[in-house]
């Protein structure tokens, strides 16, 4: 078969797929409703001022009850906790001293203070 | 009675906010017929063509602010349409890495309902998928379409002389695979 502008009359150059019945009217009323629908979303999209600062405002203001929570429990526990490590610390060097000296000198010490 | 209107008027209600959707609409019913069967030799499956149809519309919706009329609405629809299948076609490619994407379109063919064709028909339909995609394209708009080469150009940016050459090409392997297939 040779393909040509004569073989056009002869194959045909019709197009051999069909579609299902009323394909293309339902396929623009398919559509439509997206575009409508589209429309709808773009229009509640228009918010007020207050609408739009609205998560910021919601935002900032959880920022500040987070700092506040941390100052107010966190902080104070984590104070204490360290004073109470000092205090660990100073007795763990008293003691490491008293190691440090040998029974001698502590008797000479014992019997200067006597 | 389908109303006839003029591209420079639709041009000019697509500039109105207040007509732009009816313009649109007369887009999408004028032209959704050829978009479809453009789409459709491409992808054979009715249901690809379909999903392909409505990116396209919906993409042309997104776009329409920046149509200027430089070409015509239906150079402009079928750059868009063409566009939408080769990425389908591509996006096919790359999530079935081992499958041959032109021999399962011509498999299902056979199978694909609303198939109308007869046994010439049918294998003019199995040549065409033989040949590489742009070939592909260019044999289906101009033996099918009958679309200039000058508008395939403008859809396809590519050169007219080189349109001239694919077409002739692919005139010539679909002989030899037709005379295969006998």
């Amino acid at each position: 078969m040779e393909i040509n502008d004569n073989s056009r009359n002869e194959v045909g150059n019709k197009v051999p797929f069909t579609t299902p019945d009323n394909y293309f009217e339902e396929f623009s009323a398919k559509i439509e409703q997206l575009l409508d629908k589209q429309e709808e979303s773009n229009q509640v999209i228009n918010l007020s001022l207050w609408q739009r600062v609205q998560p910021y405002v919601y935002l900032a203001a959880m920022f500040i009850g987070l700092y506040v929570s941390i100052t107010t429990f966190v902080k104070p526990s984590i104070q204490q906790k360290q004073k109470e490590q000092e205090l660990v610390e100073l007795a763990i060097q008293k003691e490491l001293l008293l190691d440090e000296i040998d029974d001698y000198a502590l008797y000479e010490l014992l019997s200067y203070n006597n | 009675m389908k109303e006839i209107i003029e591209e420079s008027e639709i041009l000019a209600m697509l500039a109105s906010e207040q007509t732009k959707r009816k313009a649109f609409s007369w887009i999408m019913k004028t032209y959704q017929q050829k978009m479809y069967y453009h789409i459709r030799k491409m992808l054979i499956n009715h249901d690809d063509t379909d999903d392909v149809l409505q990116n396209t519309f919906l993409k042309a919706w997104l776009h329409i602010a920046s149509f200027r009329g430089e070409s015509s609405l239906s150079t402009w629809l079928y750059r868009i349409a063409t566009n939408e299948t080769l990425d389908f076609l591509r996006s096919k490619k790359q999530t079935n890495e081992y499958v041959d994407i032109e021999d399962t379109l011509a498999l299902s063919l056979q199978d694909t309902s609303y198939f109308s064709g007869n046994e010439i028909e049918l294998k003019l339909q199995k040549a065409i998928l033989l040949l590489p995609e742009k070939q592909r394209l260019v044999f289906n708009m101009k033996y099918f379409d009958d679309i200039t080469y000058e508008q395939m150009s403008e859809i396809l940016e590519t050169s007219v002389g080189a349109l001239k050459a694919s077409y002739h090409l692919a005139t010539k392997k679909i002989e030899k695979l037709i005379l295969l297939m006998d």
